[in-house]
């Protein structure tokens, strides 16, 4: 009974979210300056073809009833027409979709699969060369954006080494393996920042769960120093980094649209942000709304996890 | 543990496939049946050309669509579909004869009744709204005989045939929005939105056909990445670059071709703020601003100066000697800023879209320049769809740094706006004599007198300093050096079908 109280409270406060958020986007396109019938009309606009075009958008209509009108629409899974393409949102999107997952998907695993061992090896070697040198490399490497290592990486590994074409994006449907490997660079580059943070935090994690009992407690019994690392202290040090993970998905998606400007990668944030420039509401709210679920999603996740992680926090 | 090493697994899989992949390479068309073409905008205001707005948009479509008449690169119009047209009497009626043979991307023949659908929907003879606001004077639209179409006009318009030049498309489209379907050397194949447009030479065109085959327009929204782009190969050909970018391309695989984007590039000024009310104070502004300092300092010396609302392109309206009317003289200025009683100088704001590199850097130059005789100018940069709502079309701003196009290829388009009650006049100039001559011109149809009407015209906004006029910018194209034939148009037009292959 409590868990499905739970689930319902959980789902309650997901759905708000994403309607606060929705509301916020339409007040947002009140606020600001611009018009799309004018936007799409241009310096040719006459006030006459203006309103018609306005009539036609349904533009003409108050704030209030729009956005209902709109929402009404949404949950019965209909997302509207792009008011500059005359596609349908969702047929705009969805071929957007697997770029930007890709990019993310990537640099999260990056910055899993490389931050773990890094803070091991570091702590291993804790107060010694190798770990001194490192935790200066990391602070570096944290301090660098990802769109100025995007940068980096076109001129070095693109213009210099050749290792790919600078702006020869493929698109997944025409060419998998082409695809995968032009996102390889710009999702190093969304990664590493966030990489160095995790070696960071999980280096001091680790570090401070060495210290306890239990771990003394683990040695007497006679396990290998490596035993000890990863099949007590690690799963605890982990405890902090699963939550710090998952905040960071959303903000490699935030990462990855700035990401796709400098690599020319036609995802979800770069139809965000021409969709803005165009005023095409319709598709600006539903890749917000997108990228609000996955947040509130992650979150959700990121409890479940550590709850399986820590059985200290069911209660 | 275990899984963790589950993950690495996969994602060294994934890059081992990746790098297999990129090794493998693809089997390409030949060289000389592809051409990539990088544009910085997106056809996002639709592809019905009778609707799109955009100049981006319009000078793709110029390769799609074809109208009775098509301009060539000298702004002469020739005959396209129509063959031939004759002329009444009295220049109210026009008979077009249609060319034979002439086919549209489905296959199927151009007939009379397309043309008077295309036409009708132009001018809403057929109970919609007029898309082109300009044939509205058109009385009539008949269909003589299968291959000739008469259109009757209520009143006499030297620039008619200048309208002619609008798509003709087939009666039997339902969607033009989506189904493109033109007569012109390239047929349109996809659009991807946001990342690319692909185009398909013609067999069946009825002039000269397209030499290459396929052509891809690559869209690149990110202005830093345009360099890169043609140096790192995956484009061959960029439009409009600037002098910076041209710069940075020496000694690359390039051509450069330099050309002028056939605009009045000012800072136009509003002459219902203030201060600008006084037409001493707008003399000031010109006497203060020197076009030749703006031009080293935003194109490397190149573009060409202007004194009116005319650019040189225009050699029939373009009077190089308006462009003497107010050189630079700081005492002048500052004489006129006195007599106006704004001695102590004033304080006003530029509002510059913020996407027109020139534009902005044009403003910083101008802000200097003002220093010098007191006059506080403050830029403020905005979005491009802010300056449409707010300063186009609301008129709510002091000044602005602007290029202003002919379209369509008439000084009508460039000097009506000017007239007092015009609705598009967004600098809210005001002068009963320049009224009195533009309507002159505007009704005169002996050719010499309305080109000397519309010179007068040009005289007075010169005189009356409607605004402070700058230059006619330059405009650089990369070609790579694998390809030639490009051509410069007095219009908003990218001609596809003359580019051609030479050779690595």
């Amino acid at each position: 009974m409590s868990l499905l109280k739970a689930v319902i409270k959980k789902l309650g406060i997901i759905l708000l979210t994403l309607l606060l958020v929705s509301f916020a986007v339409y007040a947002a396109f009140e606020l600001i300056p611009g018009d799309p019938a004018l936007s799409k009309l241009g310096t040719d606009a006459t006030p006459e073809a203006l309103a018609a075009l306005r009539h036609e958008m349904g533009l003409d209509k108050p704030f209030i009833f729009r956005y209902f009108s709109w929402l009404l629409s949404c949950l019965k899974g209909d997302f509207g027409i792009s008011l500059s393409y005359g596609r349908t949102v969702s047929s705009m999107i969805i071929s957007r979709i697997p770029v930007t997952v890709f990019l993310t998907l990537f640099s999260t695993l990056i910055t899993v699969v490389v931050s773990i061992p890094v803070a091991v090896l570091m702590t291993k070697y804790a107060g010694r060369f190798f770990d001194r040198f490192t935790y200066v490399v990391n602070q570096l490497v944290m301090s660098v954006p990802s769109f100025f290592a995007g940068i980096l990486f076109t001129w070095f590994f693109g213009m210099i080494l050749k290792l790919f074409k600078p702006g020869g994006y493929v698109s997944y449907d025409k060419d998998l393996p082409g695809f995968l490997f032009y996102i390889l660079f710009p999702s190093i580059a969304v990664a590493l920042p966030k990489c160095a943070m995790s070696v960071k935090l999980l280096r001091s994690s680790i570090l401070e769960e060495a210290d306890k009992d239990y771990v003394r407690t683990a040695y007497s019994r006679g396990n290998s120093t490596m035993q000890v690392m990863y099949r007590h202290v690690l799963k605890n040090a982990l405890i902090p980094l699963v939550t710090f993970w998952s905040m960071s998905v959303a903000d490699m998606i935030a990462g990855a649209i700035v990401i796709e400007q400098v690599f020319n990668i036609p995802g979800l944030g770069r139809i965000l942000l021409s969709s803005i420039q165009n005023r095409d509401y319709p598709v600006v709210e539903a890749v917000i709304m997108l990228i609000a679920l996955v947040v509130v999603v992650m979150n959700l996740l990121s409890d479940i996890l550590c709850k399986k992680i820590d059985p200290r926090l069911k209660s | 543990m275990k899984k963790g090493r589950v993950l690495l697994a996969a994602l060294f899989v994934t890059m081992a496939a990746a790098l297999g992949g990129c090794a493998g390479g693809k089997t390409a068309e030949t060289p000389e049946d592809h051409i990539t073409i990088g544009i910085p905008q997106d056809l996002d205001d639709g592809l019905d050309p009778h609707k799109v707005s955009a100049a981006g948009t319009k000078e793709i479509l110029f390769n799609v669509y074809e109208g009775l008449l098509k301009y060539d690169e000298n702004g002469a119009l020739n005959p396209a579909i129509a063959e031939s047209y004759d002329v009444d009497e009295d220049r109210m009626g026009y008979t077009f004869h249609l060319r034979s043979g002439v086919k549209f991307h489905d296959g199927s023949s151009v007939t009379a009744d397309d043309v008077v659908y295309s036409l009708k929907r132009l001018s809403g003879a057929d109970g919609s709204d007029p898309l082109e606001e300009a044939l509205i004077n058109i009385a009539d639209i008949q269909k003589k005989d299968e291959n000739t179409v008469y259109v009757k006009l209520l009143k006499e318009d030297p620039d008619f045939l200048c309208y002619m030049t609008d798509a003709i498309m087939p009666a039997s489209n339902a969607d033009p929005e989506t189904n493109v379907i033109g007569t012109g050397p390239y047929k349109f194949v996809s659009h991807t939105p946001q990342e690319s447009v692909e185009l398909e030479a013609f067999d069946e065109y009825w002039g000269e056909k397209a030499h290459i085959k396929n052509v891809t327009l690559k869209i690149i929204s990110n202005a830093d990445s345009i360099v890169m782009e043609l140096k790192g190969g995956t484009i061959d050909m960029f439009c409009r670059l600037s002098d910076t970018q041209v710069a940075e391309l020496e000694g690359s695989d390039f051509n450069i071709e330099e050309g002028a984007m056939n605009l009045v590039q000012a800072l136009y000024l509003n002459n219902d703020f203030g201060p600008f009310e006084d037409e001493r104070v707008r003399q000031a502004i010109c006497y203060a601003i020197d076009p030749e300092e703006i031009m080293a300092y935003v194109s490397g010396g190149k573009g060409s100066e202007i004194g009116s609302a005319m650019f040189p392109a225009f050699g029939k309206y373009y009077d190089p000697a308006l462009n003497d009317t107010y050189n630079k003289d700081t005492e002048k200025a500052k004489a006129l800023l006195n007599e106006a009683g704004y001695g102590d100088g004033f304080s006003f704001s530029i509002t510059v879209p913020s996407n027109y590199t020139p534009h902005v850097a044009t403003a910083e130059v101008i802000v200097e320049e003002l220093k010098e005789i007191g006059v506080t100018a403050e830029i403020k940069l905005v979005e491009w769809d802010t300056w449409l709502s707010e300063t186009y079309m609301g008129r709510n701003y002091e000044a602005t740094v602007i290029g202003v196009d002919a379209s369509p290829l008439t000084a009508r388009a460039l000097l009506d706006r000017y007239a007092s009650d015009a609705n598009n006049n967004f600098v809210n100039f005001k002068d009963p004599d320049y009224d009195t001559a533009l309507a002159a011109a505007l009704s005169e149809t002996d050719d010499a007198v309305q080109t000397e009407y519309y010179k007068e015209c040009l005289r007075l906004l010169s005189e009356h300093a409607a605004s402070a006029y700058i230059q006619d910018l330059p405009s650089f194209v990369a070609l790579n050096k694998k390809f030639s034939g490009y051509k410069f148009y007095p219009l908003y037009a990218q001609d596809f079908a003359s580019l051609y292959y030479t050779g690595e």
